[in-house]
Order: C-alpha cells, then structure tokens, then sequence
C-alpha cells in the first residue's frame, strides 16, 4: 500500500546518480562515452526548424492574388535576404512602381494564388544542451542525449524560477527575513543558500550583487511573484527573465529549510553547485534542484551504487522519515511510527488513510510536550525524505 | 458472478473501481487508487494503474494481477480472482490537447471548438480570422503551444476559400510540432468549405497528410459536428494514446479501445437527463480542468448536449489560476472567518506544488471550497458563453447576426435547470454531503426548484465507458450507487431592490402548515426520505420557476440536505465588511449543520 504515494522532494549525499541530458529535438551529440564533461560543456546540439513569414503580396501591391502572382520576382526554394525584393509591380508605364522587400532573412517555402502570399522560412535556430552537472558520460543515444553519471550531493527543492546555472556555494548564516540588508559585497557569481524566507528586498539585493542563484526554505507569494515578475497560475517555470535562479525547499509562507537540506548544502560551502529552478508540478514530474558534484570523475567500469530517484523515494514505511506538508503541522520532520491499514476519520469529517508520525524535535518547532509527539495525518499529507 | 473492473487515468489519480453483477443485478463494489504516473519521472500510465489495482486487491481480497500473464491481467473472473472485462478512460498527461480555427469566432471557430469539447478534448487556443491578433501573433501562439491535433475549419460549403487558405497558410508557417512523438507530423484535421480542401490539402503537404472530413458549418444556420469528432477520437486512438507513455501497453490490456474521460463522463450526463426528461447540468471539477455538461432543449425541442472544459481551472494543478482569475478576494468572501489574505495565497499555492495533499483542518477545508466555488463560478461562465442555440432561430441569419449573438442564443436557462450532479473529488468527497450541496449552489447560483447530486465517489466516467458493453448495468449503478441525491434548492428571483426581510411568498408542505421565506434569508426544511408534495406561492415579481407571482407545485423526494431556501438575490449579494460576510457564511454552514459546533437536530 505504501507504494500508492509519491516520495518528496530529495536530499542524497554523497551519492552516484545518472542523469539523461536529451536534446529538444533530434540533432547531433559532440561527446563519446567516457568523456569526463564541467556544467558548461556542450554535449550535443539541434536546429530547430525557424519561423515562416507570410508576406500577403497582394495587398501589400494592391492587387487580385491571381495577378499578383505577374509580378513575383523569387521561386520556390530561393534563399533571399532581408530587404530582397519578393514582388515588383509597374503600372501606367512605370510611373507607378510597387515593390515588397523580405522583411527576413530566409528561403521561399510557399506562393499561393489563391491568396497571393509569400512565406519565407526563416533559418533555423541552433540550440546547444549543455551538461550541466559535472560528471563522466556514461551512455550515448545518438542523435537524442547522453547520460551522465555522476558523484554528488544532491538538493530537491519544491518551486522555482529560472533555468540552469552554477557558482560556488554560500552559507548566509542569518538566514531568516535577511534583517541585516544589504548582503556582502563578493557575492557575484555565488549560490547563496538561506535557511527562511527571503524578502524582496533582499531578493533585489541578490541581483544587485549579481549572484548566480539562491536557495531558500521558503518564500512569500507576493515576493517570488514581485521577484519574477510573473503571475503563477500553474506551476511550470524555469524561462522567467530572472536575473538569478531561485528556488525553495519547503513551499510557500515562512518555513525555515530543513536540517537535512540546510546541512546538506553547508557541508558544501565553497564549493561549484549546479542549481535549476525549472519547476513542472505534474506528478512530480520535474524538480527544481542543487547539485554539487564531488570532483572524482566516475569511471564507466567502476560498480557503483546507483540511485533510481524515484525507487529511491517511493515506499511509505515504519520507520521512514517524512516531512509534513499541510497546516497545521507544515514543514515538520519525523518518523512513520504506524500505518493504520484501514482509514479514519480525521478533523475536517473526512475519511482517509493515515500514518501515524513521531515529531522530531527541532529548534523551528517547539512543542510543549516533553517526550515524544504522535500526529496522526493523511498519508497524502507527507512526504518522503530521501 | 460477472465482475468489470474500470480504471480512469486522472490528471492527478488513477481510480479503479470494480463492478459486480450478482442474483440482483449490477453493484458498485469497492475502489483503489493512486497518483497518476505519465509524466516523468516515471513516464509510465500503467505503473498508476497498477498501483491503483494493488490497492483495489487490498480493500477487496481480490487478486487481478499475474506475472505469467500477457497481458497480465487474470480473466475470466473466479469467486476472489480476475475480472472479466477490464476498460478504462484516460484524461492524464493533460488529456486531449488540441487547437482550432477557423474564419469568424462566433461562426466556424465557436462550431470547431464545440467539435473538439464533445469529442472530449480540451481547447488551448482558438485562432480566427477576425480575434484581433496580426499573422505573426498567431503563428507565434501556434509555436509556442504543442498540441496533439490541430482543427482546421472556416468558410460555409461553396462560400470563400481565399481566407480559408490563408488560415492553412498560418498552419504551414508555424509547423508546430506534436506534444508526442518528437518524430512524428501533428495530425490536421480539416473540416471546412468543401470547395478549398483540395487547396489545404496542398498548402499543408510539407506538414504531412490532412484528414479531410464534412463542413462542421456547411451553413450559417446549420451545424454538423460529428464527423470531425469522430476523426478526433480516431486520432485520439492512433496517434494521441499510442505514444503516450505507457499507453501501448495499457491498451494491451483493456477490453475495449480506451476512451476519452470527458466523452465517457459526457455520455452518462445525457443519458441521465434524458431517463428523466429534463434539462440538467453536471460539473466534474478535477486536479487540472473543470469540465462542465449541460443537457438542455432548445426552442425546435431538440435536445442539446453541450460539454465545455476549462483548461486551466482546477482544485490542485490549476489551482493557481483560479487564485489568478477570481483574485483572493472573490475566495476569501465565501470564507465563514475573517483570514490574511497574504496567507491565503501562500496556503493556496502551497496546494499548487502539492497538489496530492487533502485538508486536515476546518480552516484548510474551507478555504479548498471557497476556490472550488469560484472555479464553479468562473467555468460554468464558460460554458454559458458556448452552450449556445445553433439551430434557435427559423429566420436565414446574416453574417452581422453572427457577430453579435446575444442572450437570446443562450441554451441554458437556470430557471428551467432541474438537476444539477457535482462530480470530482472536492464535491465527491466532501466531508458532509451539504457541504457539496452549498458549493454547488454558491458556485451556479442556482434559481428556481433545483435537484442536487453528487457522484458518490467520482464514477461517471468509469460508467460512461461501462455503458458502451453494458447500458443496462451502467443505468443500475448510476442509480443505485453513482448519484447521491442531496435535496433540493429553492432560489426565487426577485428584485435586487427589495430589502432584507420583505416577504417573497410562503412554502406549503404535504399539505401543512405554510411557511413564509423573506429577502435576505437562507433556511432549510428538513426533508427526509419519501417523497412530499410541495406547493410555493410566490408574491408579486418573485419567480420561482412557473413565472413572476404564479404558484409551482411540485412532488419532491426528501434527501440527506432537506429543502434549502436560499433568498439571497442573484447574483448573491454580500455583507460589505469582511467581519460581517464572515458572519453571514457561518450563519449560511449553521443553517445547514456544516459548521464545526453546530448541534445535529435531534
């Protein structure tokens, strides 16, 4: 039964994964397999088919589309450059001259006489996928992706903006609202890690300082909405125009990071760590993430031990650690204490499975009891801490 | 013993229930279910499916599953083994993505977008000739979006071509690509003038083929959306289903071809009005859409099933953008305290990027049912605007008509609107039946005499589907253990004029003593079980469904929430201050006992 609920968001240490890095669509892969790869490598590149640009000759020469055809200049197949003219037109013995310059760059795709358009295909775009994580390149799918593995500490987060970055990792110790503004001044090119929820302020102040990411407990909506400059209706981010990623591990509101995330990433400090905040919400579909990668490249024939991140995280089971992740207990840690086979009835009325949790102690949330605390919530209500 | 066991592939879950059929007839018996596993990082539907079946053998002591097997379900069923038949329907991955257009948006696109909605998909663009945006705006918009098939229409047979090819030629310049299938063309449906398909054909061949189908407007006045949905659903199959993740497989295992959630959901809705001869709304809010279904006659008495979804409306993907369209305020104003607003928007978002989680507080519940009313609000707005009477008006109507459709052409009336059935997990699972009962309300703003249900534990699309191999049990269950009857409703109409406490008329049960409702007021008579004779006598203007001033008697049978007399105006009006609004919706939950302290009558 415990197989029936999703895992949360990951915190492994010191860990082997593999990683797919596919291209957007088919193109064609610069790496071997073996080949040790930075964050910024490229592993591969595709031309995405460019834009057409459909030019009405008719109306912009003022004439029926069947006689506009008379005066077209360009063929089927022709490159043209911007400025080059499609269509030229006489009239009352050359006294009146029309002419339709391309206004792009492009080869002709379609003359229509039925509507007296021209479409000039604009030339592809080339887009470059790189590694992003450091690591070996332990497969290759030509034409798709490769996939890297890879030594690392790895940080889930829950929501976030911006694409794929890396800088070295910076503990601000304060962590909270960031009362004591502005932050230091050698921060440019950092990831900044805070354990509560930043303000606007201090949001601004980041990229001011130009710092390459931020990782934070939590944030405010009116901040990371003010921050990004967007309005979020569904969680799928990653291309706001921020100008640096940033990404929370807990949600929204005011709950500080957890230890093992906080500890995680400290650990760390000074050293590079890749950070994504592209965020798609769909069955856990993609997370944001830090990767700090641990610097021995990881040899293809060397056995290693794995780790499937969504075997590793699915199993709810006694004994596991789980976060809460609904008020009124959001944000705490503790251990599965029972499963209850059949459900219950809890607060709202409502009838559900549930899990019995033991609360860990933990500075953020006191509690006035002195031995252990029992909640017993949804099983839909926690999540697995890996 | 026949047992079917029918699985529906949710954008957020995946339920399985089972079906039984013994000496009595068809039962519902028991359901398992489990988060939905298409997108990655599993990318694998039949991971969820056989996760939802392990938690159906857990409740059941039934075993389906064996390893030696291919497909690995067990059939015929045995006394606590297999199933005979195993069907299933699919909205996940995001359902059926399409996109349409068409020449005028009030003609041809709003008829392209009715094909794709009755077909069971979900519209996430439409493109006109006259919405205002320039060709590069459009083609822009067809890039960015990856939809699964593209509908092309526009022009009435033997009408103009010219604009109908330039709405090709948009198609060809953007050259969107598939949401699946990286190597594979975008199928293209055309369903316009007859006269320029030999030319869409050529214009769009460097796309691949183009399904040429009938007209779905062969005349202004005339629509014929069948054969484009038919070709919808074929695509749905080949293309669309076939390389979802997972998807080959599991079509492996069904007992028939997997089907559409809305469509299946679309068909018991019908089915359900028609058995009663009535007009009847039925609302299925899930994770990512609300979907919303009118079965209603129009002025020629012919009866019109009109499906719309909401794309981006929903309890947990989507709640965000209900956040985004109704504003905090609108949510807030349905809550029985007085809340931050800041911490409103945190807890709902909270939601969003967990979108699996269920309340464990009153505060939390209540918040969830004050976004679902809104999403109500705002997606039965949306089907208004497109449930529309085609076919209403004897006179040739011209093309300047067209442009400014009026409340005229409007199918539904809420007056006329008998039955209403909530579907979706927010409304099936409500903690007390009333309090899906007042969602309900709120949320459509009911008027006249309306019949509440629920589906007991959101199984119309699995009976939807059910009912293509076996109608006559689908029928069985739907009445037996799918609809909940909540009560009914009373909400008169009267002028928004009237103050608070003026007398609207006097309600007679049974022949009893009668009893007075006034502006303002929001009661309940309890009614249970067997049926009773109601007769409302409405003063002056006020109208209660017979008309302003008439008399309605009407037999009822009593239910679960008794007979709910709202006189709260439509549209409902509201205290002004935040404490006072507070106030008056504990009030409305003390009057139907979904308060937390309220006392049950004894």
């Amino acid at each position: 039964m415990g197989q029936a609920y999703s895992g949360g968001a990951s915190v492994l240490l010191n860990t082997a994964i593999k990683r797919r890095r596919d291209l957007p669509i088919p193109g064609v892969i610069s790496v071997r397999v073996g080949d040790c790869v930075e964050s910024d490598t490229i592993i591969g590149s595709a031309s995405i088919s460019g834009e057409g640009v459909l030019v009405r000759i008719a109306e912009e020469i003022g004439l029926p589309s069947e006689e506009a055809m008379n005066t077209i200049t360009v063929r089927i197949g022709d490159p043209v450059r911007k400025g080059d003219i499609l269509a030229r037109h006489r009239a009352f013995l050359g006294l009146f001259r029309a002419e339709v310059p391309t206004p792009v760059d492009g080869t002709i795709e379609l003359i229509s006489g039925v509507t007296g358009t021209i479409m000039v295909r604009c030339p592809p775009i080339e887009v470059q996928k790189k590694a992003f994580l450091e690591g070996t390149i332990s497969e290759v799918q030509d034409g798709i992706g490769v996939t890297i593995s890879s030594i690392c500490t790895l940080v889930q987060g829950v929501f976030g903006v911006g694409g794929e970055r890396s800088g070295k990792l910076v503990v601000l110790e304060q962590g909270g609202l960031l009362s004591s503004l502005p932050l230091r001044e050698d921060l440019a090119g950092a990831v900044i890690v805070s354990r509560g929820s930043p303000s606007l302020e201090g949001l601004l102040d980041g990229a001011k300082r130009g710092i390459a990411g931020w990782v934070a407990g939590s944030v405010e909506d009116r901040v990371i909405e003010s921050y990004a400059k967007r309005r979020f209706g569904v969680a799928i981010t990653g291309d706001e125009p921020v100008p640096f990623t940033f990404f929370v591990t807990e949600g929204f509101g005011s709950i500080p990071m957890s230890d093992q995330a906080f500890f995680a990433l400290k650990q760390h400090e000074g050293q590079g760590a890749s950070i994504s905040g592209i965020t798609q919400v769909r069955a856990g579909a993609i997370r944001p993430e830090a990767i700090i990668s641990l610097g021995k490249a990881l040899s293809i024939a060397e056995p290693t031990e794995e780790i499937n991140l969504e075997e590793h995280s699915l199993g709810l089971a006694v004994g596991r650690s789980v976060r809460l992740i609904r008020h009124p207990f959001f944000g705490q840690v503790g251990r599965v204490h029972e499963l209850p086979h059949h459900p219950r009835i809890i607060a709202t009325g409502a009838s559900a499975r549930v899990v019995v949790v033991e609360l860990a102690q933990t500075p953020h949330f006191t509690s006035e009891c002195s031995g252990p605390l029992f909640v017993e919530v949804p099983r839909a209500n926690v999540e697995l801490l890996g | 013993m026949i047992r079917v066991v029918v699985t529906d592939c949710g954008s957020t879950t995946t339920k399985a229930l089972m079906f039984e059929r013994d000496d009595t007839g068809w039962h519902f018996r028991t359901r398992g279910e489990a988060p939905t596993t298409v997108e990655q990082p599993v990318a694998d539907v039949t991971v969820g499916v056989r996760n939802a079946f392990t938690e159906l053998e857990e409740l059941s002591s039934c075993h389906f599953f064996s390893r030696e097997l291919n497909p690995p379900i067990e059939t015929p069923a045995k006394t606590s083994r297999g199933t005979d038949l195993y069907l299933s329907t699919s909205s996940a991955g995001g359902g059926l993505q399409m996109m349409v257009a068409g020449l005028v948006g009030k003609m041809t696109t709003e008829s392209a977008e009715r094909a794709a909605l009755g077909a069971g998909a979900i519209v996430i663009d439409s493109i006109s000739a006259d919405d205002g945006r320039s060709d590069h705006e459009r083609i822009e918009r067809i890039r960015a979006l990856k939809p699964d098939i593209f509908l092309l229409c526009g022009g009435v047979d033997g009408g103009a071509v010219a604009q109908v090819i330039e709405a090709a030629e948009l198609l060809l310049a953007a050259a969107p690509r598939p949401r699946f299938g990286d190597s594979l063309s975008l199928p293209i449906i055309f369903a316009g003038n007859t006269l320029a398909a030999t030319e869409v054909q050529r214009v769009l061949a460097p796309m691949g083929s183009v399904t040429i189908v009938d007209n779905v407007r062969p005349e202004l006045e005339r629509e014929n959306l069948a054969p484009a949905r038919e070709a919808i659903h074929d695509f749905f199959l080949s293309h669309v289903m076939s390389h979802s993740p997972g998807y080959r497989t599991l079509m492996g295992w069904t007992s028939t071809p997997i089907m559409p959630t809305p469509l299946a959901v679309g068909i018991m809705v019908d089915h359900f009005a028609k058995r009663r001869n009535i007009e009847a709304i039925a609302v299925d809010i899930g994770g990512a859409t609300t979907d919303v279904f009118s079965s209603c006659i129009n002025p020629r008495n012919e009866r019109i099933l009109t499906r719309t979804v909401s794309a981006n409306l929903g309890m947990s993907y989507s709640i965000g953008n209900v956040l985004l369209e109704a504003g905090i305020e609108a949510i807030a104003r349905w809550l029985p305290f007085v809340a931050d607003l800041d911490d409103l928007k945190n807890r709902i978002r909270n939601k969003m990027i967990r979108p699996t989680t269920i309340p464990q507080t009153h505060d939390d519940l209540w918040l969830e049912q004050a976004v679902c009313r809104e999403a109500l609000r705002l997606s039965f707005t949306h089907h208004r605007s497109l449930a529309l009477s085609v076919n209403a008006d004897d006179k040739a109507k011209e093309i300047g008509d067209a442009f400014n459709q009026g409340s005229n052409d409007q199918l539904i009336s809420l007056i006329r609107i008998e039955a209403i059935v909530g579907s979706g997990g927010v409304l099936s699972h409500a903690p007390d039946r009333a309090q899906a009962a007042l969602m309900m309300i709120d949320g459509f703003e009911v008027e006249g005499i309306t019949q509440l249900f629920v589906d007991s534990v959101f199984m119309l699309p699995h009976l939807g589907i059910f009912s293509s191999v076996e109608p006559a049990g689908a029928t069985q269950i739907l009445e037996r253990d799918c609809l909940i009857h909540l009560g009914y409703c009373i909400a008169p109409i009267f002028s928004c004029k009237l103050p608070p406490g003026t007398p609207l008329g006097t309600i007679i049960v049974d022949s009893g003593e009668g009893q007075a409702f006034t502006a303002s007021e929001f009661s309940v008579i309890p009614l249970r079980g067997e049926t009773h004779t109601l007769l409302i006598e409405p003063k002056g203007q006020v109208d209660v469904g017979a008309g302003p001033g008439i008399p309605l008697r009407r037999q009822i049978i009593g239910g679960g929430c008794g007979l709910i007399i709202d006189c709260r105006g439509r549209p409902i009006r509201f205290p002004p201050d935040t404490e006072s609004r507070a106030r008056r919706q504990l009030q409305i939950m003390n009057a139907l006992k979904i308060a937390p302290d309220s006392q049950e009558d004894d």
